[in-house]
């Protein structure tokens, strides 16, 4: 057994593939060169693709985005800060001549303030009555501040 | 060098690899395999993937023993690729096999003889009796234990004893072309 074994694979050795498959088939090389120069261009179409795709998302990042990103501008809350330069305003003695011109003005926001409350007014249409009345505090507290009197022009 | 020129992927550096190396390892493939289309094949895949990683190939080895590794490595993606449930064990990898000694009679040639093999069976005779590959490099490649290969090996030897017994060889035996 053991003479036969080292005799088959000598015969082994020896053997040649049969005769009829011997050779590659001619077209073999252009087949394959051709499928190498193919995934070449697809992997080099993928490339620009991967390429144009990046610099899309960055000109959208830098150019498109912001603006929707964007937080909105942080709303001031006008009655917080009305009511706050209420308070700095009481704190300062008020002169003899406090204007009526300010005071009508006042009442004038106030009652509209009152009238938009009744209806159960929304916060945008509350907003800007509280920036009037704001605004009216701020330049009295500054007028008084100067000690001059405003008067409406 | 034609190797320099092929890492830089030169076209013609890799027709001249081919003109080298295809028909070795096409041969290879075919013993392995046992079919010309899907050692064909298999030569496409593996000249595809060498052309692709060859600038990974360092010269650590020979680039034919490079090139032979992934033809080999090719060829047993293949088998498992084709594998059949219940080959995983030796017995079972020749279960379906007695018909191929119908025509033991027949001429002798490596393809003939080797093709009377399961595809499993195959492989692992060229790849330790032609190609010198250990039970324990065989172990690797087919995902198996040493004792997977061992048990394969012996009855394909066996199987082929008893063909080459049947068959007076000494007058089958074709010469190799190049002794001419």
């Amino acid at each position: 057994m053991a003479e036969q074994d080292l005799n088959l694979r000598d015969i082994l050795g020896r053997l040649p593939p049969s005769s009829e498959t011997a050779h590659l088939s001619v077209d073999l090389w252009p087949r394959i060169a051709a499928a190498h120069l193919a995934r070449q261009h697809r992997r080099r179409a993928q490339r620009w693709t991967a390429v144009a795709f990046a610099a899309a998302a960055a000109f959208a990042a830098v150019v498109v985005v912001p603006p929707w990103l964007a937080k909105p501008a942080a709303a001031i809350d006008w009655q917080a800060r009305a009511q706050a330069l209420e308070l700095q305003l009481n704190a300062l003695s008020a002169p003899s001549d406090a204007g009526d011109v300010v005071d009508t003005e006042l009442a004038r926001i106030d009652d509209a303030l009152q009238a938009a409350y009744d209806r159960g007014a929304a916060a945008n249409e509350l907003a800007p009555l509280w920036k009037q009345r704001s605004d009216l505090l701020s330049a009295l507290l500054s007028a008084r501040q100067q000690q001059v009197r405003l008067t409406r022009i | 060098m034609v190797l320099a020129r092929a890492q830089r992927g030169d076209m013609q550096a890799f027709a001249d690899l081919y003109r080298y190396f295809g028909r070795a390892c096409f041969q290879l493939a075919l013993r392995i395999l046992g079919q010309r289309q899907h050692a064909e094949d298999m030569v496409h895949e593996v000249f595809l993937k060498m052309m692709d990683t060859i600038r990974s190939y360092r010269g650590d080895a020979p680039f034919g023993a490079w090139l032979k590794r992934l033809t080999v490595n090719a060829c047993i993606d293949q088998l498992r690729r084709q594998r059949h449930s219940g080959e995983d064990d030796a017995e079972a990898v020749f279960a379906n096999a007695a018909s191929a000694d119908a025509d033991a009679a027949g001429a002798v040639d490596a393809g003939s003889l080797l093709a009377r093999l399961p595809p499993r069976a195959r492989a692992v005779v060229v790849l330790h009796e032609l190609e010198g590959y250990t039970h324990a490099e065989l172990a690797v490649l087919f995902r198996q234990s040493e004792s997977y290969s061992k048990s394969v090996l012996a009855r394909a030897l066996k199987r082929l004893n008893a063909l080459v017994t049947a068959t007076p060889l000494s007058a089958q035996v074709l010469p190799w072309p190049n002794k001419i």
